[in-house]
């Protein structure tokens, strides 16, 4: 068994700027990567439009990724790849891991940083009737066929969900040779970003169906043909409205769930809405030490902002490791019961407006005066021209943010300072109204 | 007279404004070609005239690798080119293979279809 201070599982953008920031120091680092190499999800997305926020230029997902997999190269972490984490064991601190070379593994951690990044919604999650032919693929699969291995998934493609990932799978099957026939979304507008609407389907002409979703699909061994239908504001299909589209292939580019197996098996809370561990503004856990970040606590819509939630974790990791070993010195038991005293918990909650709040809870240490400016992420439920947020601290007005053309697809970031807010706070309340 | 109308969304910022394009049928050389609306910001008016005059984009796909850890490159335009031969420009790429070792920003093909624009690797790929 070997002891590391810092565990990051995981090794996409979130994983590799935690475990980068938390080798900033003479701390054991470990990164554990299920996949032959780093990067994550990054390396299928050979597309541009990465970078923007961090480097101030586009590159492509392999280019970004591989910036930061020089940098662990050139820090002092362990990188371990083909191995997947079974198991937390939150008690001893400790997990098991399963090697493709080294079998079966166990190592211990001080503190452990969860970057497992998501997983996409599959045919059962929107339940289409229909027969079970092959050639129905979530679009990150063709992705993977097309953009990694270099295998054709199909001739002839319609595409139900007009997420991001579905409409850059359009233009890629359509530059690959194959003739993308429609995409289908099954809410009045689309979620993904309007410069993937413009250059993924209306550089190619393919049409997007709005209010529209796939109802039935045909084909004994192999897809042959869907059936879409209009659907009603209550996402119902309406009568008559169907129509027969021939396909060989269906791709669902149908949202994305944090991968949170592990996670709930260790018994560490998660969110009912962002679908990731509760965390607070250190992106720590309810478990103390059990940090997490990355599309494993919320799904992100741009990756600059995901390496920004690694590098935060990654820094109170270290923080977290390096008070654990000095507290060490005095007794345990006298440490927690004075924390407890100085330490406050500050819930968020939101109104029906936002679909999603990040963090959940603020820690705030009273003793602390040099405690950072954080950051409130929040995610609309429908589109808003224009539109006011109210921050309320225990029911009284605090502050107002005015925000333009929010959209879903969108998450707002809004920079706040524990510092300003009053020393009895207890809980936040962020609504929104039309303007 | 007909006057040739075309919508377009501007891609130049997350707003996404819903251009509206109209040929401008004044005879007077000085006022410009088209008459934009739509627009919240001088970017709108720009992105409009180059979509109508000579749109480009940079492009993306990925070629075969011989002998490296990974079987495909991802690979992109070092500059934007023209739309109308970004098929063209897949399919001569679709012939190429390279060899491994290959470095991150390396040309894999100059000058391709003599635009004047080269297509370099996005990944640095190690030999087997």
């Amino acid at each position: 068994m070997k002891n590391y201070d810092v565990i990051v599982i995981g090794g996409g953008p979130a994983g590799l700027s935690a475990a980068f920031e938390a080798s900033k120091s003479e701390l054991k680092v470990l990164l554990i990567e299920r996949d032959k190499c780093l990067g994550g999800i990054l390396n299928q997305c050979i597309h541009t439009g990465f970078g923007v926020q961090i480097f101030k230029e586009e590159l492509t997902g392999p280019e970004y990724a591989e910036r930061y997999i020089d940098l662990i190269e050139q820090s002092n972490a362990e990188v371990l790849l083909n191995s997947m984490v079974v198991e937390i064991d939150k008690v001893d601190r400790k997990i098991t891991v399963m090697s493709e070379y080294q079998g079966r593994l166990t190592f211990t951690y001080t503190a452990l940083i969860l970057a497992m990044g998501c997983r996409e919604r599959s045919r059962g999650s929107v339940i289409i009737p229909g027969t079970r032919p092959a050639g129905v693929f979530t679009a990150g699969a063709a992705q993977y066929y097309t953009n990694i291995m270099g295998d054709k998934i199909g001739e002839n493609i319609f595409i139900l969900g007009s997420g991001d990932i579905g409409l850059i799978m359009a233009r890629r099957m359509t530059l690959e040779g194959s003739k993308v026939l429609g995409v289908a979304e099954i809410q009045s507008f689309s979620s993904g970003l309007n410069r993937n609407i413009v250059q993924c389907l209306e550089d190619f002409e393919i049409p997007l169906y709005l209010n529209h979703t796939v109802v039935e699909i045909h084909g004994d061994t192999r897809i042959e043909g869907v059936t879409i239908s209009k659907v009603d504001e209550n996402y119902k299909p309406i009568e008559g409205t169907q129509q027969y589209i021939s396909c060989d292939t269906l791709l669902l580019s149908v949202g994305l769930i944090p991968e949170n197996e592990l996670t709930r098996a260790a018994g560490i809370s998660i969110d009912g809405k962002t679908k990731g561990p509760v965390i607070n503004q250190e992106m720590e856990t309810n478990v103390k030490g059990i940090f997490a970040c990355g599309n494993v606590a919320q799904v992100h819509d741009l990756v600059d902002f995901v390496t920004l939630e690694g590098a935060r974790a990654g820094r109170n990791a270290l923080k977290y490791v390096l008070r654990y070993f000095q507290n060490r010195n005095l007794t345990i038991e006298k440490e927690s019961e004075s924390r407890k005293e100085l330490n406050q918990e500050i819930g968020i909650n939101i109104s029906n407006q936002f679909l999603m709040v990040s963090p959940q809870v603020l820690k705030r240490e009273l003793l602390d005066v040099s405690q950072e400016d954080f950051q409130v992420m929040l995610r609309v439920s429908n589109p808003m021209e224009k539109g006011k947020i109210i921050m309320y601290v225990d029911g009284v007005k605090f502050k107002q943010f005015d925000k333009k053309f929010l959209t879903p697809g969108e998450s707002i970031h809004l920079k706040l300072s524990l510092s300003t807010l009053p020393n009895t706070a207890n809980n936040l309340m962020f609504e929104l109204t039309e303007v | 007279m007909n006057v040739q109308v075309v919508k377009k969304i501007c891609i130049s910022c997350p707003i996404g404004c819903h251009l509206v394009i109209k040929e401008n049928d004044s005879n007077d050389l000085s006022e410009s070609k088209y008459i934009i609306t739509g627009n919240r910001c001088a970017k709108g008016v720009k992105y409009a005239e180059e979509e109508m005059s000579n749109p480009t984009r940079i492009v993306t796909t990925t070629i075969a690798v011989q002998d490296g850890v990974v079987k495909r490159l991802p690979v992109k335009s070092n500059a934007p080119l023209d739309k109308s031969i970004i098929f063209d420009v897949c399919i001569e790429l679709s012939h190429i293979v390279c060899r491994a070792p290959i470095i991150l920003g390396e040309t894999v093909l100059s000058n391709v279809l003599n635009s004047g624009v080269d297509i370099v690797a996005c990944r640095t790929i190690e030999h087997l």
